[in-house]
């Protein structure tokens, strides 16, 4: 058992190597590709900025400096994600509509391990650390407590959220082994539904309505993603949302397995 | 003879996006989730009690952001500039130059029937979620504004359509140019007035603004429906979106025509 993690971790370090000399290959490629999705981000903050400026600086109880460290979270989960998860799980739809996902699963490796790894991209993840400054200059001009525990505490949200990204991603991804067959295109389909999903998640929860917000909590969990670790750090955060991001995340683990499996299941490759 | 070759080039696009219905179906679900979020962020401002934000009451506002919502799926054609860059990657435009049909023409036809199915399938959901906020949603009776909207909205196809094309062009000096897609999409969508309406900027920034054609495919057409202009300014706006048509159509040419001389028709 030992030795299968130590097996597992060594080869994640592989991808990691293997992937960050491909991208060094194309060296023109990763600038392009850093200085647009900065733009993109760019924007973004510019947008909330003027909010908040044309609200009197109170955009629905957030300040300009406290929009700033959501808007700061919102880029470090999202670079993280697009880094670590997006090229992985996005793949699976094309993979399965070639019959390319023969090839993973005759690998001696776990086949949810491989799809779900094989791939990081570190173009978004210089955006991460843009987010990583944005947010330290925010909290310097909150003038927050910071505490060693508020920060791990703080942290451990992140990695929460990149989990239930990657969750939210990969169960979409799996559609596409009972619906490959109804088009073609049917293959960008999980890749727009996951978008359309994160859009509500990439705001303060204060525009929605309280229903709105406990079935945005508790029935798909996206105020966990960016509210919950933004919140925690700047704002206050309720008992009830931390006990359940506690459990939320495992029970989501198993649920995306078992459907993992049924999916697998109806797998029948293609051209072959 | 000239119009008919053409028409059946907007007759194949149409069938061509036909096939594809199940897509449309589900992309105007993926398109109302931004709209949606849109909607209750301007509802939950306005209920603190605010009266109006740069100039815009609640109705103004929400009547912007479903009516912008709108244009921008119906006048924004980002997508040709993917499809021009690969025609050109792929070697596909080979077949234009050896047949007497043009590039340039069969795209702006494809254009057209492509305006045919977004209005069929963009019109059921928003006419709902006009339906839904009706209360807010300010409707407008004048003639001659909504003739001048429907202008507007027609120079704004076709400016949307020069720029992305002219990017699309960029591929025969630049291979790679899809990474550049997710930057220019975010930066139409910004100037043109997707994210907010352009009076939200500082005076200085919306005056050399308007002097662009970028406000032009989104927030112009909106805000002459809100009735934020008079005639003579409609007037004005109009004059200044219809001479970037006709410099960016000029361009396009000179590009496409220098763009060919190093065409080496890949994968042939």
């Amino acid at each position: 058992m030992k030795f299968t993690v130590f097996k597992y971790i060594s080869l994640y370090f592989s991808f990691f190597k293997n992937c960050l000399m491909r991208e060094m290959e194309f060296r023109g490629n990763y600038i392009l590709m850093v200085v647009a999705s900065i733009f993109l981000n760019l924007y973004f903050l510019i947008y909330y900025m003027i909010l908040v400026n044309r609200l009197g600086n109170n955009f629905l109880g957030w300040g300009r400096y406290e929009m700033l460290f959501f808007v700061a979270t919102e880029v470090i989960c999202h670079a993280t994600f697009m880094s670590l998860c997006f090229y992985n799980v996005f793949s699976l739809p094309d993979q399965v509509r070639t019959g390319n996902f023969d090839f993973i699963l005759i690998k001696p490796i776990n086949a949810r391990f491989m799809i779900s790894t094989r791939n990081i991209n570190f173009a978004a993840f210089t955006q991460a650390l843009l987010g990583v400054g944005l947010a330290i200059y925010s909290l310097m001009q909150l003038n927050v407590k910071i505490t060693l525990l508020k920060v791990t505490v703080y942290v451990a949200f992140i990695i929460n959220s990149i989990f239930l990204m990657y969750l939210i991603g990969f169960c979409l991804m799996v559609l596409a082994f009972f619906f490959t067959k109804v088009s073609a295109s049917g293959s960008i389909l999980p890749y727009r539904g996951f978008f359309a999903l994160y859009w509500f998640a990439r705001r303060p929860e204060e525009i929605y309505s309280n229903v709105v917000v406990m079935f945005l909590t508790y029935c798909i969990p996206l105020t966990l993603i960016i509210n919950l670790p933004a919140k925690w750090m700047v704002k206050a955060v309720s008992v009830n949302t931390l006990l359940w991001s506690l459990v939320v995340t495992p029970v989501f683990f198993a649920l995306s397995h078992w459907f993992w499996k049924v999916g697998l299941k109806r797998y029948q490759s293609a051209s072959s | 003879m000239f119009g008919r070759k053409y028409l059946g080039v907007a007759k194949l696009g149409l069938q061509e996006n036909l096939e594809y219905r199940f897509n449309f179906f589900t992309t105007f679900i993926f398109v109302l989730a931004p709209l949606a979020v849109h909607i209750s962020l301007w509802i939950a401002v306005y209920a603190t009690g605010v009266r109006t934000i740069a100039g815009y009451s609640f109705e103004m506002m929400m009547t912007y952001t479903i009516l912008g919502h709108l244009l921008e799926k119906f006048t924004g054609e980002v997508n040709i500039q993917i499809k021009t860059s690969a025609d050109i990657r792929e070697g596909l435009i080979s077949r234009y130059l050896v047949k007497p049909i043009d590039y340039f023409t069969s795209e702006i036809a494809i254009l057209f029937s492509n305006r045919i199915i977004y209005f069929v399938t963009l019109i059921i959901p928003y006419l709902l979620v006009i339906l839904a906020t009706r209360k807010y949603f300010m409707f407008n009776s004048d003639p001659i504004l909504l003739l001048l909207f429907v202008i507007s909205i027609f120079m704004a196809i076709i400016l949307s359509f020069l720029l992305n094309h002219l990017l699309g062009l960029l591929t025969f000096w630049l291979k790679e140019i899809n990474s550049l897609y997710v930057f220019t999409q975010s930066t139409f969508s910004f100037f043109a007035g997707g994210y907010f309406t352009l009076n939200f900027l500082p005076q200085g920034v919306y005056d050399v603004l308007m002097y662009l054609p970028l406000p032009y495919t989104l927030f112009f057409p909106t805000t002459i429906y809100l009735k934020k202009y008079t005639l003579s300014q409609i007037g004005w706006h109009m004059l200044i979106a219809a001479a970037w048509i006709v410099l960016l159509f000029i361009i396009n040419k000179i590009v496409w025509r220098r763009g060919i001389r190093r065409y080496t028709s890949d994968g042939i």
